[in-house]
């Protein structure tokens, strides 16, 4: 896959449509809390998908159980795009947004 | 069902001959509701498998989803054939029971095929955070839940086993 899922121009209107545009703000992200997921499986689907060390994907894990979210990665729009579409093909209720 | 770890990520599973058949029932259920029109948009088990990719901003949702849906779906779609095949492959033994290793891609396969079929049907029965699995298992009607609560436990043992341990759930 190659370059953003949107096109830029797209990217732009919405950037402007926002706050400020500040193409500086990394963008984000989230998985969400989901009453279906296990906590065993999404700790195995932060390992997997981002390598993270089992600590670190369980912390993520617990977050995103007792405060309903966490961010789970972050960079380029296009990075996050791709950080999404990857969640989504495990079943993970994920989203991104530009950082606030 | 019992599911022991057989090292570097690999596990080994022991089915009886009903599990199996459960199995490859439910698979050939989502298999239906992975083609191009197995489900309706509008169907709550159509937006948890294909959700939003953005909160908040219908147009980069949309534009997300017109470009990631068909890949998705696709993907999906033949990783449960993959698990079909594999399960009609594996045999039976003498004694109606299946002892089949699945090295660590088909751990992953499984694994995230176990999750659509639990996140079609759990969205369908309703699950909420705080499920208690308090149902009657021999009440016709809660054979979704007996199903999902299987499902759940499979799901649980095979990553279990794949970070090494052993789990047994019932007679094996």
């Amino acid at each position: 896959m190659a370059g953003t899922l949107t096109p830029q121009r797209e990217a732009a209107e919405q950037a402007g449509s926002d706050t400020l545009a500040d193409p500086d703000r990394p963008w984000i992200t989230i998985v969400w809390n989901d009453p279906i997921n296990l906590m065993s499986y999404v700790t195995h689907v932060f390992m997997t998908v981002f390598g993270y060390p089992k600590p670190k994907a369980e912390k993520l894990m617990l977050d995103v159980h007792h405060r309903g979210r966490a961010v789970v990665s972050s960079g380029t729009r296009e990075r996050m795009e791709l950080d999404v579409a990857t969640l989504h093909g495990y079943g993970l209720w994920a989203t991104l947004e530009q950082q606030k | 069902m019992k599911v022991n770890p057989a090292g570097a990520g690999a596990v080994r599973v022991r089915l009886t001959a009903p599990e199996a058949d459960t199995l490859a029932s439910l698979l050939t259920d989502l298999i239906a509701a992975l083609q191009p029109d197995g489900l309706d948009p509008s169907d709550p088990v159509y937006r948890r498998l294909y959700p939003d990719g953005y909160q908040g901003n219908a147009e980069a949702a949309d534009a997300f989803r017109s470009l990631t849906e068909s890949s998705l779906r696709t993907e999906r779609l033949e990783r449960a054939e993959q698990c079909l095949a594999g399960l009609a492959a594996a045999g039976q033994s003498a004694n109606r029971k299946m002892d089949v290793t699945l090295e660590p891609h088909a751990v992953e396969r499984w694994l995230r095929v176990l999750n659509d079929m639990r996140l079609a049907i759990g969205t369908r029965i309703g699950i909420t955070e705080d499920d208690d699995y308090d149902f009657d298992p021999n009440d016709p009607a809660s054979l979704p839940r007996s199903i999902y609560a299987y499902l759940t436990g499979v799901q649980d043992a095979v990553v279990r086993g794949a970070h090494g341990l052993t789990s047994i759930l019932g007679p094996c």
